[in-house]
C-alpha cells in the first residue's frame, strides 16, 4: 500500500476533480444517474474488447455477460425514455489494455448527454468543463478537502490569473477530414484501399494484407498527423471524422464526415463526443456490420441490445453525447502522464498475468 | 511468429530480408481506432535508423537475441560501460545508442543489455527506478507559480525531477523511466 500521506494527496485530488465535475453538471441542469456495469450486451465496437464474465442465477443457471466498455447503451435508453440532460461517473473495463502509463483495464468514465443540441455545442461545453476543472482544482477553489496535505497543495498553487500559460493555453480546432486531405491529397472516405496502402507504406506503416481501408485511414492519421498536431497545440479539438470511423455518430448533412470530435490536452486523449445517431434502422445496420467484423476477427459477438434500438427513435435529433476519461483529467491536474502516480490503487500493481 | 505488442528495446526484427534492432518504441492505443506500435529501428547491417509504425494485429519475425542483467559502472566521453555481476565481464554501449535514457543511470543500477551474439545492441531500463532526493525546497506559498501541484527536485545522480510538494529531502521516490514522471514515494 501507499503511505498515508501519499494516499491523502491522491484521494484529495480525486475528490476535488469529481466534486467540481458534479457541480458543473448540476449547475447546468443535468441529472446524475447510475448505470449497470454487468450487462448482456457490453458493446460491439471492433477495436474494443469487453471483459467477459459468466453470471449465475439463484439455482446456478449460467449466462455469458460482460463488463461495460462505456455506459453509452444504458444512457441512451434513459434518453429514449425522455430524460433530456443526464451524466454519469462510472467504472468501465477494457481487455487487452496495458496497466500503467496512460492506460488501465479498469478506469473511470464521465459520460453525459443532452438532447436538442449538436456536437458543436458539446465541444464548447467540454472546453469550458476542462478549463473549469483545471482552473478551480489547481487554483484551490475547493480548499480543505483533506486537512494538512491539501491545504499545502492549495496554498502553493496559483490563482487563475497567473497560471503561467498552463491553463491559459488557447484552444485550437482542426477538421480530421480537411487535415487528412491537405496532407494526403484526398477525402479519406473516397480513397481506395490501394491508394491508402501506397500512402501507408510511404509513411513507414507496417501492416498485413487483410488490413481494411478504415484501419489505414486511422493509422495514417494517428501515426503520421497526430503527433505533430498535439505537439503544436496543447489544447486540441479534432472534429469532423471520416464516415468510416463514425461508430455511434451521426453523418453530416452533406455526407462528407461524421459529427464526432476528440479532445487532446498536452498530448493526452481526454474525450470522444458525437452528435448521436438516433436512427434505429441505421444503428441496427452498423451493429450487424460490426458483429460480422467481430466474428471475422475471432472476437466474442454479444447480442444486439434490442431495448436500446427500441428507444433510439424517440431521442431528439440532434442529441449530443461525450465520454471523458476522469483518470486522465486527474493526471492533468496532477501534472503527470502516469496513471500509477494518481491512482489510489495503482493499476500496474493490481493484477498478475501469466502465460497460459 | 511474434506480435508487434511483444516488441521491446533491442528486439531484432526481420523485415524485408534485413535485420533491424528496436532503438525505441511506444504502444499507441486510441480510445477508438486501431492500435499500433511506433518504433525507431536501426539496421544491423548499415546502422541506418528509420521510423516505423507496426499495426498491432500483425505477425512479425523476431531474430533470437539474448537478454543479460548487468550493472552500470561508468561512462566516458563516448561510451557507457556495464558489468555482469556473476563473471565480471564488461560490455560498452555507445552514448548515441543509449541516448537520453543515460540520465536515469546511477551507480550499480541493474539494467538489461540486449546481446546479438557477442554484440551489445541496446540497454533496457527497469520500468521504474527508485532515487533518493538530495535537493528540494520546502513548499511555500506561491511556490508553484507554474500552476500545478509539483515542484523541482534533484535526485542522487543529478537527475532533475518534478515531485509532489509533500516530498522532502532524503525521501526516496519511484520514477517512471518511460515518462520521467514521479510515480510514488517509497514507504519507509
Amino acid at each position: 500500500m501507499l503511505s498515508k500521506e501519499e494516499l491523502e494527496y491522491r484521494i484529495a485530488l480525486w475528490n476535488r476533480v469529481q466534486n467540481r465535475l458534479r457541480i458543473f453538471f448540476v449547475e447546468r441542469g443535468y441529472l446524475e444517474v447510475q448505470t449497470p456495469v454487468v450487462v448482456r450486451s457490453p458493446g460491439m465496437e471492433p477495436n474494443l474488447d469487453p471483459v467477459a464474465i459468466e453470471l449465475k442465477d439463484v439455482v446456478g443457471v449460467g449466462m455469458r455477460a460482460g463488463l461495460i466498455t462505456s455506459p453509452e447503451y444504458a444512457m441512451k435508453k434513459l434518453l429514449g425514455a425522455g430524460l433530456e440532460r443526464i451524466f454519469t461517473i462510472t467504472p468501465v473495463f477494457r481487455n487487452y489494455e496495458e496497466n500503467g502509463g496512460t492506460h488501465a483495464t479498469e478506469f473511470t468514465m464521465l459520460e453525459w448527454y443532452r438532447q436538442k443540441v449538436d456536437y458543436l455545442a458539446c465541444i464548447e461545453e467540454t472546453k469550458l468543463l476542462i478549463d473549469t476543472v483545471l482552473k478551480d482544482t489547481v487554483a484551490g477553489e475547493m480548499e480543505g478537502v483533506v486537512e494538512g496535505v491539501v491545504d499545502r497543495v492549495v496554498d502553493g498553487a496559483v490563482d487563475g490569473e497567473e497560471d503561467g500559460g498552463k491553463i491559459g493555453d488557447c484552444w485550437f480546432t482542426i477538421s480530421y477530414v480537411a487535415e487528412f486531405k491537405n496532407r494526403f491529397g484526398g477525402q479519406p472516405d473516397a480513397m481506395s484501399l490501394s491508394e491508402l496502402a501506397v500512402l501507408a507504406e510511404g509513411a513507414g506503416i507496417v501492416f498485413g494484407g487483410d488490413t481494411r481501408a478504415d484501419e489505414l485511414v486511422d493509422l495514417l492519421f494517428n501515426a503520421v498527423l497526430l503527433p505533430d498536431l498535439v505537439n503544436q497545440h496543447p489544447k486540441l479539438v479534432i472534429k469532423e471524422y471520416p464516415v468510416s470511423g463514425a461508430a455511434l455518430a451521426k453523418r453530416s448533412v452533406d455526407g462528407l464526415f461524421a459529427e464526432r470530435f476528440e479532445i487532446y490536452v498536452k498530448g493526452l486523449e481526454i474525450c470522444n463526443g458525437f452528435t448521436e445517431l438516433t436512427d434505429s434502422t441505421e444503428q441496427r445496420r452498423r451493429f450487424e456490420e460490426e458483429g460480422e467484423l467481430r466474428r471475422e476477427l475471432g472476437k466474442a459477438v454479444y447480442p444486439i441490445d434490442e431495448e436500446l434500438l427500441g428507444g433510439l427513435d424517440s431521442i431528439s435529433d440532434p442529441t449530443y453525447g461525450n465520454a471523458l476519461g476522469v483518470d486522465r483529467l486527474v493526471m492533468l491536474v496532477a501534472g503527470t502522464k502516469e496513471i500509477d502516480a494518481i491512482a489510489v490503487f495503482p493499476p500496474s500493481q493490481r493484477y498478475k498475468f501469466s502465460k497460459l | 511468429m511474434a506480435s508487434p505488442n511483444d516488441i521491446r528495446k533491442g528486439t531484432v526484427i526481420k523485415l524485408n530480408g534485413e535485420l533491424w534492432s528496436v532503438v525505441s518504441f511506444q504502444r499507441v492505443s486510441p480510445g477508438k481506432g486501431s492500435s499500433f506500435v511506433r518504433t525507431r529501428i536501426k539496421s544491423l547491417a548499415s546502422g541506418k535508423v528509420v521510423e516505423n509504425n507496426f499495426k498491432s494485429a500483425e505477425n512479425l519475425t523476431f531474430e533470437e537475441v539474448g537478454f543479460k542483467k548487468m550493472q552500470y559502472i561508468f561512462r566516458d566521453d563516448n561510451t557507457i560501460t556495464f558489468m555482469d555481476g556473476q563473471n565480471f565481464e564488461q560490455v560498452a554501449l555507445g552514448k548515441d545508442i543509449v541516448g537520453e535514457e543515460a540520465r536515469f543511470l546511477k551507480e550499480g543500477l541493474e539494467v538489461t543489455i540486449v546481446m546479438h551474439g557477442e554484440q551489445a545492441l541496446a540497454m533496457e531500463l527497469p520500468l521504474k527506478i527508485t532515487y533518493k532526493i538530495t535537493q528540494t525546497d520546502p513548499a511555500i506559498k506561491g511556490d508553484t507559480a507554474s500552476g500545478n501541484v509539483l515542484k523541482d527536485a534533484t535526485a542522487e545522480n543529478g537527475l532533475l525531477l518534478r515531485v509532489p510538494i509533500f516530498i522532502k529531502e532524503g525521501d526516496e521516490v519511484m520514477i517512471s523511466t518511460e515518462s520521467g514522471d514521479y510515480v510514488e514515494r517509497v514507504s519507509r
